[in-house]
């Protein structure tokens, strides 16, 4: 009977909290009744050239460093250069004192000179 | 891959952006202390992992070719200054926004400014770098809507906008540069009044009587910030930036004022009399020069000698200039009380700019060790004292500033046009209906000063 009793009072709960709370979950909530469509301000971009392929491996692949020869270029290229070969011994990592400096260098000259040293990926650098 | 010290990813995603490519490159992250003399460089050695996965591993989000539209965003709230206020604070987190308040970019509000050009919404008027993002008179209306302008802005606005993106002008130095520059807009033809644009008294400042500067100006600095991805310490790393990078400096040249032997600005650069322009620039100061009085001889060469003393000073920016054929140094305002003193004296635009020209010049004993590293022109250049341009039409004189002759300014150029840029402005087929808007809103034009 007391089982019976509060079943009842539990559904009269529910029932005054639904009328009483105006049928919370059905309705927006008052922080969302009103609705500003906007543009995005960002606008269009074009992309024309994808990104490469990665490599599949790094074994016997020649890397090509490209440097603004700033910030520490001198210190950090050689430990990295260091750090790779230790790892893939059959790696060759072109040094960037031997491509332009990309501080300055025309596009398609760089690119030229990627391409003359027959590398097959890059790192760009130092910090920018 | 890129080895890119922490904070520095968006200058990277830019520089992928601005060539074509997905902005997501791939990057490996190191703190920017690894990038200073005698540090520790054990962040390379823990991180080999990373920089051998940006090799092979790395896979780019994009990976198909075209444009990418941005769309419409729904805000809600709970009613419409509550809705307004978390766009703006939406937009502060995108980093779309200037920091003061936005009006929103509805698509009625849009096409309500849409209607000051004849120009197809998408027609692209080029892409602002470094990130890229195509500017359209859709575009440039959306960075207006949020500004607060209004439909007859617009024509202003595109001409400006295509004069920035000239290669002459050389935006994306700007927008990416050390130096604190910012664009000057200086436009001529019946255009300015028609629009309401200052010409006299407080031009480079706001005016309630003559508005349209602050919102032309604001709205550039959301097309270089929103489209051109010009986020301080992001991509642009201009150290100062300056008050002037929020709404520029926009007004017009007093053509009333400009005596009859002189010529105004826009037919200096081969646009005939009368016609609609905007000329743009990039410039790092103002420069207040008191004087300007002309009622003697004796005091036309002090007012000239206060100008050139202001103007010759060992800065580099004036060597960006000097490496250019058309390169100038800045742009001189004079009111138009002392350009008709001068001009009644016998001092036309180019005696004055030859003046100015030769007292301006910097012994190269002040200009220091930075300038012959950074700034050494070549030999062929090099002169002692150093002009601050390669020759007298690298000065620019402008009449603006009302009728006094009290006071000149010099806008110093900044980082790095190769010369001044003029485009004309065009109107649309309804511009009788857009001004009879403007005066029903604003009220009638005031008589300029």
């Amino acid at each position: 009977m007391r089982i019976r009793q509060a079943s009842y009072l539990a559904i009269v709960a529910c029932l005054l909290f639904w009328v009483h709370h105006g049928h919370a979950g059905t309705q927006p909530d008052a922080a969302d009744r009103f609705t500003l469509n906007v543009f995005d301000p960002s606008g269009a971009t074009r992309v024309t050239h994808l990104h490469a392929d990665r490599l599949s491996d790094l074994k016997g692949v020649r890397i090509c460093e490209l440097s603004d020869h700033m910030w520490e270029a001198y210190r950090t290229f050689p430990l990295i250069r260091q750090l790779l070969t230790e790892r893939y011994p059959s790696s060759i990592v072109i040094p960037y004192e031997d491509l332009p400096n990309i501080y300055g260098v025309k596009e398609k000259e760089l690119i030229e000179a990627v391409r003359k040293a027959e590398c097959d990926a890059a790192i760009v650098g130092n910090a920018g | 891959m890129t080895v890119t010290r922490s904070g520095f990813t968006g200058v990277i995603e830019n520089a992928f952006s601005s060539r074509g490519f997905p902005k997501e490159a791939s990057q490996i992250k190191y703190p920017a202390d690894m990038f200073l003399p005698d540090s520790d460089l054990s962040p390379l050695r823990n991180k080999l992992d990373g920089l051998i996965a940006g090799l092979t591993r790395w896979e780019p989000r994009v990976t198909t070719k075209g444009v990418s539209s941005a769309g419409m965003l729904t805000v809600q709230g709970s009613n419409y200054p509550d809705a307004l206020t978390r766009m703006n604070d939406l937009f502060l987190q995108h980093l779309w926004s200037d920091g003061l308040p936005l009006l929103p970019p509805t698509e009625e509000r849009v096409n309500w400014i849409l209607k000051g050009t004849d120009l197809p919404d998408d027609r692209e008027i080029g892409e602002v770098l470094p990130r890229g993002g195509i500017a359209t008179p859709k575009s440039l209306a959306i960075t207006l809507a949020m500004a607060g302008g209004r439909p007859e802005y617009l024509p202003v606005l595109i001409a400006a906008v295509q004069a920035i993106l000239d290669p002459g002008l050389k935006h994306e130095r700007m927008n990416t540069t050390t130096n604190s520059v910012y664009p000057v807009v200086i436009v001529n033809g019946p255009v300015a009044e028609d629009v309401r644009l200052n010409s006299g008294y407080g031009c480079l400042g706001p005016d309630p009587l003559q508005p349209a500067g602050a919102a032309i100006g604001r709205a550039i600095r959301f097309v270089l910030l929103n489209l051109g991805g010009s986020v301080p310490e992001k991509t642009s790393m201009s150290i100062y930036g300056g008050p002037a990078r929020y709404t520029g400096l926009v007004f017009a040249e007093d053509e009333a004022g400009i005596p009859e032997t002189w010529k105004p600005l826009n037919v200096e650069q081969g646009f005939k009399a009368g016609t609609n322009t905007a000329t743009v620039y990039a410039v790092s100061s103002t420069t207040n020069i008191p004087g300007g009085e002309t009622g003697t001889e004796t005091a036309v060469k002090a007012s000239l000698n206060r100008a050139a003393g202001c103007m010759g000073i060992p800065i580099g920016n004036y060597w960006f200039a000097t490496y250019q054929p058309e390169g100038v140094a800045g742009i001189l305002l004079m009111g138009r009380r002392t350009a008709e003193g001068l001009s009644q004296r016998g001092w036309d635009k180019a005696k004055v700019k030859k003046y100015l020209w030769e007292r301006a010049k910097v012994p190269t004993s002040e200009l220091g060790p930075r300038f012959e590293i950074w700034w050494m022109p070549p030999k062929e250049i090099l002169e002692d004292p150093m002009p601050i341009a390669v020759d007298p039409q690298g000065i620019e004189i402008v009449v603006a500033g009302g009728k006094q002759s009290g006071h000149m300014m010099w806008l110093q150029v900044g980082c790095c046009p190769k010369r001044l840029v003029t485009k004309k402005i065009d109107l649309p087929s309804n511009w009788d209906e857009l001004m009879k808007d403007s005066v029903g809103h604003l009220g009638p034009r005031m008589p300029r000063n």
